[in-house]
């Protein structure tokens, strides 16, 4: 982690208030609602939550890839480099997808067209955006760009189909994707969620050298928050299609400030002690189509217990005073520390991990 | 892909031979003797000798095990054995009657396929939308009126009251055999077939569609910036076709078995004539030949959609 805390320039991805919506039977699922955030050039940004936290469908939306006519976007803006993806019309909305961002999907297993070889998929991305690139050219290139993520024999593997590769081999193969156009962001959906540990580890260190060697700007998504200690720069995290609590990875691991952070800390196993038993967040996940009332964590907070200011009072994401650009949603993240220091103390260790980890 | 070929080739061969032996079987089945089936007029005063000697001429007199044996050598030499009414082999009947079926049977479905598959598409694409709707009205009509119906409205518009075509028949009788003549003929009898078929193969491509389209590699497509239209020919349609191949393909040789209804009010001189026929004066060469012949088509057809499969889709290659 040796990039700069704050943040400084211009940002490269601007969301403002963007809120995706879908109509089932059931009735209006508000996967994301009115979330607002940076992204910086170069910076790798890490958004966790549960399953159904709208982390993946905030990405859709910005890609526009949300399905239609079922989900609604809608909002401020999404400004990229000076566009407004919500506003853009879709022919050039199309030239920005696969060319200038990109999305590594969760599962190689079926993000692949299976009836496709890899190298002719790869090869497609390549092509759709610049007709003028011959396909014997775009075969050559996107060798190489499997050779860069670490293919072996990518003229062999060139003309295999998806079904002869294996999970982690796959999703090399969907970063080669992802980097062919030299993209300046790349959003990776769960990169490594279908794969086995050991090929995690393997396919987290081509990311991390192609994020290196490309600069582009990455947003990781993940439920894994070891991952995210590891590999970003800055945190969202996201609940009820909300962004509760963001700032640098040291702040939010060192110093949660938001009471769905911590519980998400105290589950994590731990290798440092031994523990009788992991703590884990009492309830469900909120249900998206009618969202409890004020702040939508209340039912499961330890904070909010008795405090009637919870479930009728909306928090806003407010800037926490400090160094760092720290941002909670919580109407008592000023008694964070202590709650921190209780879960602790239950715990027999601090769930707060130390600046250098 | 040889592998695979060699190894549903011989799957095959034992299913040939059930069917080979249910055939005989039902010759042996039969009521009467085939003898006296086979013999004319004047010679029903024969003596006893006479009917051993020909018997023995034509191996009746041999234990079944052998004539079974024996009717399997004459069957791979293309002898099906002669029709009672006809007098000419069954063999040549069949072969004569498969062009005019095969014609009609392959300008219905590549009627049917030509208008099917694209607004299946279309209606999957266009998902409870006024036109998936409208198609799904219009193919349960479709599948729902019968055929006869159908066919005797078409010959009442076009032929009775427009008098744009043929009321029925392969070509105008006496007429040199033109191009132009036989697609008159042709046009009416496919109409009907393929409007039977159309339904059907809207609903599959509308469903197969729909199946791809819900799969992670169309959103993998559109995340790279694939143009609409080529996500749904080049990834959607290309793995829809997939079932849909095996559907079709299975289905031929039972329309080349005869479609007996619309051929009998074209009067279209094809298979389902020859059967009906056969069925009518009890003419069972004509009608084991046929039996045979169909589950051979289905055999050979089910070869073909294994292949065909094979072809589209690389994982069945293993």
């Amino acid at each position: 982690m040796d990039s700069q805390t704050t943040p400084t320039g211009e940002p490269l991805l601007s969301v403002r208030n963007l809120s995706t919506t879908f109509s089932t039977e059931t009735g209006l699922v508000q996967a994301v609602r009115n979330v607002s955030w940076e992204l910086y050039p170069g910076e790798i940004l890490g958004v966790v939550g549960e399953s159904g936290s709208g982390k993946s469908v905030t990405m859709a939306s910005i890609m526009g890839v949300v399905p239609k006519p079922a989900g609604k976007v809608s909002g401020d803006s999404v400004m990229f480099e000076g566009r407004d993806l919500l506003k853009l019309p879709p022919r050039e909305m199309r030239k920005i997808r696969g060319r200038e961002i990109t999305m590594i999907f969760q599962d190689p297993m079926t993000a692949f067209n299976p009836v496709k070889t890899i190298g002719h998929q790869i090869a497609e991305a390549i092509r759709v955006h610049d007709r003028r690139v011959s396909r014997k050219a775009a075969r050559a290139r996107s060798i190489e760009l499997l050779a860069s993520v670490g293919v072996p024999s990518p003229e062999a593997r060139y003309s295999q189909f998806p079904h002869e590769y294996s999970g982690g081999m796959r999703q090399r193969a969907m970063i080669a994707m992802a980097i062919a156009n030299g993209p300046k962001l790349i959003i990776a959906d769960e990169p490594t969620t279908a794969l086995d540990v050991t090929i995690q580890a393997q396919v987290l260190d081509v990311l991390k050298l192609i994020q290196a060697e490309t600069g582009a700007a990455t947003i990781l998504i993940t439920h894994d928050l070891g991952l995210i200690s590891e590999m970003s720069d800055r945190v969202l995290v996201m609940y009820a299609g909300k962004v509760v609590e963001s700032s640098d990875v040291f702040s939010v691991f060192g110093n949660p400030q938001h009471p769905y952070t911590l519980g998400l800390l105290a589950s994590l196993p731990r290798i440092d002690t031994r523990l009788d038993s992991l703590l884990s967040i009492p309830g469900q996940p909120p249900s998206l189509t009618s969202p409890p009332p004020g702040c939508a964590f209340h039912p499961r907070c330890e904070l909010s217990r008795g405090r009637s200011e919870c479930w009728t009072a909306e928090p806003p994401l407010v800037q926490i005073a400090g160094p760092t650009d720290h941002t909670t949603a919580c109407h008592f993240f000023t008694e964070m520390d202590t709650e921190a220091g209780r879960v602790s103390a239950m715990l027999g260790v601090d769930v707060r991990s130390k600046a250098e980890s | 892909m040889l592998r695979y070929l060699i190894r549903r080739l011989m799957i095959a061969i034992p299913v040939l031979f059930g069917i080979l032996f249910m055939s005989f079987m039902f010759t042996r089945l039969l009521p009467g003797d085939p003898l006296l089936m086979m013999m004319s007029v004047e010679e029903f005063s024969a003596t006893d000798e006479y009917m051993e000697q020909r018997r023995s001429d034509l191996g009746l007199d041999k234990p079944v095990p052998v004539q079974y044996v024996v009717w399997v050598g004459e069957v791979f030499q293309g002898n099906l054995g002669t029709s009672f009414h006809r007098r000419a082999p069954v063999t040549e009947l069949i072969w004569d009657r498969l062009g005019p079926t095969a014609l009609l049977t392959g300008t219905g479905i590549l009627l049917a396929l030509i208008i099917g598959i694209p607004i299946g598409v279309m209606a999957a694409v266009r998902q409870n939308s006024w036109f998936d709707y409208f198609s799904a009205t219009g193919s349960m009509l479709a599948i729902s009126i019968p055929n006869f119906f159908l066919g005797l409205m078409a010959i009442f518009i076009f032929s009775l009251q427009l008098r744009w075509l043929p009321t029925g028949g392969l070509r105008t009788l006496g007429m040199e055999p033109s191009l132009g003549d036989s697609l008159k003929h042709l046009i009416m009898p496919a109409g009907v077939l393929s409007a039977v078929l159309i339904g059907p193969y809207v609903r599959y491509t509308r469903q197969s569609m729909l199946d791809v389209l819900r799969q992670d590699h169309i959103t993998t497509a559109t995340a790279k910036g694939v143009r609409g239209r080529s996500i749904v020919i080049f990834h959607g349609l290309r793995n829809a076709l997939i079932p849909l191949t095996t559907v079709i393909a299975i289905q031929i040789p039972a329309l080349l078995a005869g479609t007996v209804i619309i051929e009998t009010i074209f009067s279209w001189p094809g298979m389902g004539q020859l059967v009906l026929e056969a069925i009518r004066r009890r003419d069972y060469p004509i009608i084991i030949g046929v039996v045979l012949f169909s589950a051979v088509l289905v055999m050979i057809f089910n070869l073909i959609a294994d292949l065909l499969a094979a072809i589209l889709d690389p994982r069945i290659r293993l």
